[in-house]
């Protein structure tokens, strides 16, 4: 193959994973065990890249399995896969597609018990909660992935790499183009199967993910011909604004996980209380419904312009004894202990947080986003639709439709296991294709042309503009007007800014604006199509609220929103969920929380 | 706050040199060192190159390392306010990728 003078290098390979978390370290395992060539490409360091190492909480699988497949004594087999793949399409708002609930539920024990015991030979500790969930710290995922990587010397391991395009032939993915970050060559991966585990995209300011979910996974497989869906539900939770130096950390929500004898108040900018039914609490505090439930109540009073200074709320915890406040830190600090340094929560010191508590200061928290439930259409088995894609975890439209309180670390595991099996299946049915080069050749053009341009806009500014039209009408509460001005902002960007974007900057090692300039590219494409599918959707539904459209109104709208590629241009159609085993929902409910207390969805 | 930040491209620097930038850090709020870069990178001179793709910004991947007034830290989490000016450079001068990003194995 004639690549020389395109770029600097080229793979071959059978199956190329992409992505240095959960769903691409299964996926390259799983694949390698069908006996095929495995290449596992991270746009970070494997094990410490992805939001997997930025989770706080824990993950889980039904009680029954927690105690057969995983060996949990005290597992509770009451909880069992039924219980389990109810709660997740109601979760959903019966939204997800419920064969890949089952999915989800029936194939992630294995896989997960198989983490837990590279964790455990890798010296990680995770600490089981019955009735089937384990709690541990973001990096004893990372460092398990990293055992697993380990134990398969055989799966060829490239970092710091990012993976730019995917190259096709005639409709199939023969593989993809990438950028060493350090050095800034290109590498040309010839594969047979491509499986994409790159993660979700978070347009917002304030966020507690890593900075690489920009959404590459899901804009790359867009161009080449995938579907999307659900990209207009976006999860946020308690994040912390304060103190300043911690913007960004989830220790307000892993507190009240796992501090939940302590009560809080909720307050607005002008200090008075923010309003929040008896009831929610008691279905929502210390779990993970809690991350909905603030969007909706907080979310509400910051869109009505009584936000604090920052654009959050106050957590007023005065209500609670001195003595039990330090005890339960006590508790909080000697759990973590395990896995940060004694009054740390990860790697930073919280003992101005403590101090504040302790005198009865209030904590500026904001609601930061973490997860996105939409992404790419994958069917159970992960197949994308284009011959040779599959994909698996928060790149795809996964399992949670629009609303996630399950796990995603769980999915990520699930779903790229399964997709590993898939991809070496399919490379055993392909005959090789060759790299489209006039494909490649116009790639590079694209991807290089900044370096040649004068005088224009910084990629850096670019993405700040994206996030700050995200952030003023995509976010925790939307209309109709905000949507439209956002989505005229977002075509301005398009069409004014990004192809007049330079490089001050013009050598090509270590060269972060030319990253962003590939990265703004893709948040586009994924915050465009939200937006879009958050304009088309006039209801309110998990984490889309609507101020006009506040009514969940099940009888018209228990629908997926399907974006598709048509001639550079968005297209989108609407579908019924798949149904295997729960009738979808009917009726209205009055807001997205009011849907949880009907008595008539047996939630409770 | 005057920040010092060292510049080195070894695809076209002969030797390593340092530009300065006067960055408003607010006396009563703290800014972290990788919020100075980010307010330089976004607002004054967005050539200059620092650990920030798979970045946490939390003390999680502990990535971002490089010198502070001669220490090494890790930029998300050294606070700027507890300096007069700031002096960045690599953590270490040997094997410099661009400006203050060093190639780690």
């Amino acid at each position: 193959m004639k690549t020389s003078g395109v770029v600097d290098r080229v793979i071959t390979t059978d199956v190329l994973a992409v992505g240095g978390s959960g769903a691409g370290v299964t996926a390259a395992v799983a694949a390698l065990r069908s006996n095929v060539k495995v290449t596992l490409v991270s746009k970070g360091k494997v094990g410490n890249s992805g939001n997997a190492i930025m989770a706080g909480g824990g993950f889980s699988v039904d009680g029954e399995s927690a105690l057969k497949v995983c060996g949990m004594e005290n597992a509770d087999p009451s909880f069992t896969q039924d219980k389990l793949f109810d709660y997740i399409v109601k979760e959903s708002y019966f939204i997800s597609d419920q064969n890949m609930v089952e999915q989800y539920v029936e194939e992630s024990p294995k896989v997960v018990n198989e983490l837990l015991q590279w964790g455990k030979r890798a010296g990680q500790e995770f600490l089981f909660v019955p009735p089937s969930t384990w709690i541990a710290a973001g990096t004893c995922w990372g460092n398990a992935l990293k055992q697993g990587i380990k134990e398969n010397p055989e799966i060829e391991v490239i970092e710091d790499t990012m993976i730019i395009d995917l190259l096709t032939n005639n409709g199939q993915v023969v593989g993809a183009l990438g950028l060493d970050i350090y050095t800034g060559e290109l590498i040309a991966f010839k594969s047979k199967a491509v499986v994409l585990g790159t993660g979700g995209f978070q347009p917002f300011s304030l966020k507690n993910t890593v900075t690489d979910m920009t959404g590459d996974g899901v804009a790359m497989a867009f161009r080449a011909g995938a579907k999307l869906a659900d990209m207009e539900f976006l999860l946020a939770f308690a994040t912390a604004l304060s103190p300043n130096e911690m913007k960004g950390s989830i220790y307000p929500f892993v507190m009240e996980f796992n501090m939940r004898n302590i009560h809080y108040d909720v307050r607005d900018g002008n200090g008075d209380l923010i309003d929040i039914p008896e009831e929610i609490i008691k279905i929502s505090r210390g779990t993970k419904l809690s991350k909905l439930a603030s969007m909706y109540y907080w979310g509400k009073a910051i869109a009505e312009g009584r936000g604090t200074p920052n654009g959050g709320v106050y957590l007023d915890y005065s209500s609670n004894s001195k003595e039990e406040l330090e005890r339960s830190l006590e508790n909080f600090f000697q759990r973590f202990s395990k896995w940060h340094r004694y009054g740390y929560y990860k790697g930073e010191d919280m003992s101005e947080v403590k101090r504040m508590m302790l005198n009865d200061e209030w904590i500026e928290v904001g609601l930061g986003f973490e997860y996105s439930m939409g992404g790419i259409l994958v069917d159970e088995k992960m197949n994308t639709g284009v011959p040779g894609l599959f994909a698996a975890g928060e790149v795809t439209s996964g399992v949670f439709g629009a609303n996630r309180v399950r796990d995603g670390l769980t999915e990520m595991l699930a779903q790229g296991y399964r997709a590993g099996l898939s991809a070496a299946e399919f490379v055993k049915g392909t005959s090789e294709l060759d790299i489209d080069l006039s494909q490649l050749e116009s790639i590079v053009e694209r991807i290089t042309r900044p370096f040649a341009a004068k005088d224009g806009i910084s990629a850096i500014k670019v993405h700040h503009n994206i996030e700050k039209t995200s952030d003023e009408g995509f976010g925790f509460l939307r209309n109709e007007a905000g949507l439209t001005k956002t989505l005229n902002e977002l075509n301005r960007i398009k069409n004014e800014e990004l192809p007049y974007i330079s490089f001050k900057n013009k050598s090509r090692n270590y060269n972060y604006e030319w990253i962003e300039y590939m990265q703004v590219e893709n948040l586009l494409t994924c915050v465009e199509a939200g937006v879009r599918a958050a304009l088309m959707r006039k209801e309110s539904r998990g984490c889309h609220i609507r101020s006009d459209y506040p009514e969940v109104n099940h009888d018209e709208w228990i629908l997926r929103i399907i974006i598709e590629n048509e001639d550079n241009k968005m297209k989108l159609t609407t579908r019924k969920p798949i149904v295997t085993k729960l009738p979808l929902y009917k009726g209205k409910d009055e807001n997205v929380m009011a849907y949880f207390l009907n008595k008539n969805l047996g939630y409770m | 706050m005057k920040v010092k930040v060292y510049r080195f491209d070894p695809s076209k620097d002969e030797t390593g040199y340092f530009d300065e930038y006067e960055v408003p850090v607010p006396k009563d709020v703290n800014w972290t060192v990788m919020d100075v870069l980010d307010y330089i990178l976004l607002n004054i001179d967005s050539s200059i190159s620092y650990f920030k793709h798979s970045a946490c910004y939390h003390g999680i991947c502990g990535r971002c390392v490089l010198r502070v007034n001669g220490k090494p830290k890790l930029a998300c989490l050294c606070i700027a306010n507890e300096y007069d000016e700031l002096v960045l450079e690599p953590r270490s001068k040997k094997n410099v990728v661009k400006d203050l990003v060093t190639k780690v194995p």
